[in-house]
């Protein structure tokens, strides 16, 4: 397997992205920008330029829109084909997460807790014929840094991380917290949904990874790295996950480290136990993302670098495909 | 209700509330009863309390005013007895140990009591009961571990400390990972150390160090010592010493260092801790079989103390003017020691035998200034490598080095010489060869095998160019893992009997290794006491292949179990070797037996775990399924269905002919 670097990005990568067919990936980085590239040849279609550094962003389930969270308290919306920025919303503070619900008629934006301004989940309206958005209701604040927070099935809750490491999630009928549980001692970085969100995983600065039962919010499995984790792709074919983080960037130049820190490694979702890892990256990982067809997956690290890895006939054959649907039935 | 409704005892307790009652002083600690005084008429009162009142203060101190009390008839004479009180308990005290069958003259001979003693023999039962016989409690077998199934198959325990955990556990090869035996938190509040046999494991406490073993791990023995940092074992764990920083220490009952008895846990002796700047560890050297400890007396000799009455050897120290350096062996009572020479004198080396004080052997060495003694581990020979004047600048420095073969007749001595500094020196244990790391760069050393001839030493072999600083000796030798400690973490398992290199691996930043005591498994572990990344250990086999490694947060210590010493001579050893085929083929049998049934055991977990994963999966995709309407209202359509409609372009670009034309001009 010999993976597709892709350069354009002189600074950390903050999130890569699939859309849903898997034939285009968004790459956001701290350079105020987010590109776009062919996934099947690592071709560059061209780049949205963003006013300041790009934290988050989502794109519509038709990749016709695409919605960025930056650092200068915008949210934007730009249509994908043609790159113009169609929309803008001003914040008050940097924007740390944003995401699309199912459906496309809404989106989450996560603000900062800065400047005396509390960390806040809003939530606004999403117009799909012109991609206007206008603002609809906010969450009350946990009084604690948000680092993610993310739609959870049929739109019902939104699922939230924080800086101290609990998980918080919010009702959206009801406008108001739901549940709270910490079981990480340090920042939850992430929470990544398997496919159909049926479980997810939560990534933590601990250096566990812990995955969930969506439904009973059943702890069933914690993968154990010992190294921070920031980001964590689940194959949504295979029974495998992987896990991407390393030392943080202010740590690493005083301390003696090598390039096997930042490997990412692969973990049976199951089992738990580490199947291999992939060296590339020479600073850490922060975003992995699968196609949905679970046949490829992306990596974006602190050292600007994205790689496109299109997985091996041999991958294929090593491990049984998950069995989503009993065959007796 | 008013106040005179209320009775007595409610006042009472009414007052108490404003203040508490006065304690009235009742006993009679402070009063003493003399009997056989002389029988005096009135006339001499005066007189016979002066004499009294002479004795009395004299030994039992301060007397109340009028604290001497004749007892008189109903002639106003005296009875013949007094009672005196004394300003303080103590005095009493001492005058009844004092005076009593005190001579006053002749005829008299005073009996001087306590008065609180009268009134507990008044109460004395005079009817005879037996002494209630404790139950005897048996203390746990403290090597009952060895007695564990998975000890007699040859693996063996180790202690681990991460975090707030300290987990003893069993490596167990066939699992793959550490099984956790028990695991306990905050433990010890400093480190934990195990003893010399592996009886006990010693964790370090405020107001002392606790042992614990046995198979539940209980407390078998705690030794107070306030701020106690190290402690140190005899080689047969029969004492212990224990040392804690005292400021001020008193001569009279030293605190610093202490000796006890590890069995009953008394304390033996205590000792005085030498000033900070000569201070080392251990502050006492122990003799083969935990018969004497010893620290140097100045450089006027060697303080030789014996157990278990730890008074000095002789009631002196031996002498030995200008003492640089001395060694035990570890199994004789033998005292190697070396003394520089001055200008007229010659340096010496002496092996010294002990108690008897004779002379093994002596070896002069012209212009030695320093020595450092290596004891192969049974005692057989010793090397010791002495530090020379450099007077010439010769091209390649050298190392030279002495070899007494101390359990042969007239303990022969040989010298031999190695180029360039070196790095290490290590015995191999129960062997012949010497393992020596020497060389000019760090980044280039030599590693140099020697072994002991019949008549000569020879070099056996020898690795070059090498980035390695550290000797690890199996402790079954054969075997060595040669390292690069406190830096890369460079390592090489070499067979020295074959002389080859079995396989080089590396462990980043590795602080320390450590040999199981088997011998087929060795640890390189990364501590958070040197390096605060990945720390963890890995576990290897004897030739380097990875058995499992752990990655620990805050990892600061692993430590084998020791086990008991050998009880094998090394001519039974050799029958075994002989016999290895047999031994080999049940051990084999029973290993493949077992890795059979954990296979079969962790294939089931695994199905267990997959039967589990695939319940909470299947479930959620059925709910999923069966909100599919739900999700078409909300526009939400996730997996790529007949709903997508691609529209695909191809362009076709064929290249119909290429015309070469030439123009000329």
């Amino acid at each position: 397997m010999r993976p597709i670097s892709l350069r354009l990005h002189e600074r950390p990568i903050t999130q890569v992205l699939f859309n849903r067919e898997g034939d285009l990936l968004f790459v956001a980085a701290k350079d105020k920008l987010v590109s776009l590239w062919y996934t099947s040849t690592g071709e560059r279609i061209g780049t949205y330029t963003c006013g300041g550094v790009v934290y988050a962003m989502d794109v519509s389930q038709n990749s016709q829109y695409l919605v960025t969270a930056s650092a200068d308290a915008k949210v934007k919306v730009w249509d994908v084909q043609t790159g113009i920025c169609l929309h803008t919303v001003n914040f008050e503070v940097a924007c740390r997460s944003i995401e699309f619900n199912q459906g496309d008629s809404q989106i989450l934006v996560v603000t900062d807790q800065v400047m005396g301004c509390q960390a806040l989940v809003h939530v606004l309206d999403f117009d799909q014929a012109t991609g206007k958005l206008t603002t609809n209701y906010t969450f009350q604040s946990p009084n604690c840094k948000i680092t993610h927070a993310t739609w959870g099935p049929l739109n019902k809750y939104i699922f939230s991380s924080g800086e101290d490491g609990a998980i918080r999630i919010y009702d959206v009928e009801k406008r108001s917290l739901h549940h709270t549980f910490v079981e990480n001692t340090k920042q939850v970085t992430r929470i990544e949904w398997t496919k159909h969100r049926i479980m997810f995983l939560t990534c933590s600065k601990d250096g566990t990874a812990k995955l969930y039962d969506t439904k009973t919010l059943k702890h069933l499995k914690t993968f154990d790295t010992g190294r921070p984790i920031n980001t964590a792709g689940i194959s949504p074919l295979k029974p495998h996950i992987i896990l991407g983080g390393g030392q943080s960037a202010e740590s690493v130049t005083t301390t003696k480290v090598d390039a096997s820190q930042f490997k990412v490694r692969f973990y049976h979702i199951v089992y738990g136990d580490e199947l291999g890892s992939l060296i590339g990256h020479i600073g850490p990982v922060h975003s992995i993302c699968f196609t949905p067809d679970g046949k490829t997956f992306a990596t974006g690290g602190e050292e600007g670098l994205v790689q496109i890895n299109h997985l091996d006939e041999s991958y294929f054959q090593f491990d049984e495909d998950l069995v989503y649907t009993p065959k007796h039935e | 209700m008013s106040l005179y409704d209320s009775d007595d005892e409610e006042l009472v307790t009414r007052l108490e509330d404003f203040e508490p009652p006065v304690q009235l002083d009742t006993s009679f600690a402070r009063f003493i009863v003399i009997d056989n005084v002389p029988v005096a008429p009135e006339s001499k009162h005066e007189k016979l309390k002066s004499i009294l009142h002479k004795i009395f203060v004299s030994k039992g101190g301060e007397i109340v005013p009028n604290g001497i009390t004749l007892v008189l008839d109903a002639n106003k004479n005296t009875k013949g007895f007094a009672f005196i009180e004394y300003t303080k308990k103590e005095g009493a005290n001492d005058a009844v140990s004092l005076l009593n069958n005190y001579k006053l003259d002749a005829k008299h001979t005073l009996q001087v009591n306590l008065l609180d003693d009268f009134k507990k023999f008044l109460n004395f039962n005079e009817q005879y009961s037996a002494p209630k016989v404790e139950e005897f409690v048996s203390k746990p077998n403290y090597n009952e571990w060895l007695s564990d199934k998975r000890a007699l198959k040859g693996y063996d325990q180790f202690v681990v400390r991460y975090g707030d955990y300290t987990d003893i556990c069993w490596n167990e090869m066939s699992v793959g990972k550490p099984i956790v035996e028990k695991s306990n938190t905050a433990m010890t509040t400093s480190y934990v150390q195990w003893s010399n046999t592996g009886s006990y494991l010693v964790t370090f406490h405020p107001d002392g160090v606790v042992l614990y073993g046995g198979k539940q791990w209980i407390k078998l023995n705690n030794f107070d010592h306030r701020g106690v940092q190290l402690v140190d074992f005899s080689p047969e764990d029969k004492y212990l010493i224990t040392f804690a920083p005292v400021l001020n220490d008193n001569p009279k009952d030293p605190k610093s260092i202490i000796v006890w008895d590890v069995r009953n846990g008394k304390k033996l002796r205590g000792f005085l801790a030498p000033p900070k700047d000569q201070f080392t560890w251990p502050a006492f050297r122990w003799s083969a079989k935990d018969r004497f400890i010893s620290r140097t007396h100045e450089d006027k000799g060697i303080n030789i103390y014996e157990t278990p009455s730890m008074k000095l050897l002789d009631n002196t120290y031996l002498a030995i003017s200008n003492l640089k350096d001395y060694s035990w062996s570890p199994t004789d009572l033998t005292l190697a020691y070396f003394v520089p020479g001055s200008s007229h004198i010659p340096s010496k080396i002496t092996l010294l035998e002990l108690p008897s004080k004779k002379v093994l052997a002596e070896k002069v060495i012209f212009e030695a200034i320093d020595a450092r003694f290596h004891w192969q581990n049974e005692g057989s020979y010793l090397c010791v490598k002495t530090d020379k004047i450099v007077k010439t600048k010769k091209t390649i420095p050298t190392t030279a080095f002495e070899l007494f073969r101390t359990h042969e007749p007239n303990v022969p001595v040989e010298s031999f010489e190695i180029p360039y500094q070196i790095k290490a020196f290590a015995w191999e244990p129960r062997g012949k060869r010497i393992c020596i790391i020497h060389g000019e760069h760090k980044i280039a050393m030599n590693v140099t095998f020697f072994e002991v001839g019949k008549h000569k030493i020879e070099q056996t072999s020898k690795l070059e160019n090498r980035k390695l600083n550290t000797i690890f000796w199996s402790p079954r030798g054969t075997f060595i893992l040669l390292a690069n400690l406190n830096d890369t973490g460079e390592l090489e398992f070499y067979n020295a009997a074959d002389g080859e290199t079995l396989s080089t691996q590396e462990h980043l930043q590795c602080t320390g290794i450590d040999w199981n005591p088997s011998g087929r498994f060795v640890t390189t572990f990364v501590s958070q006491w040197k390096v605060n990344t990945d720390t963890g250990y890995n576990i290897w086999s004897f030739a380097g292949e990875p058995i499992y490694s752990v990655l620990r947060d805050r990892f600061y210590q692993f430590n084998w179990r020791p086990r008991p010493k050998f009880m094998l001579s090394t001519k039974e050893m050799n029958i075994i070797k002989t016999n290895y085929k047999k031994y080999q083929e049940k051990f084999d049998e029973m290993d493949g037996l077992e890795i059979a049934e954990s296979n079969a055991q962790e294939e089931r977990r695994l199905q267990g775990l997959m039967d589990e994963f695939l319940s909470y999966l299947q479930r959620g995709e059925a709910e999923y399924q069966a909100t599919a309407p739900e999700r078409e209202r909300l526009g939400a359509y996730e997996d790529i269905d007949k709903r997508d409609e691609y529209q695909s372009v191809e362009i076709v670009e064929d290249i119909i002919d290429i015309v070469t034309t030439s123009y000329r001009r």
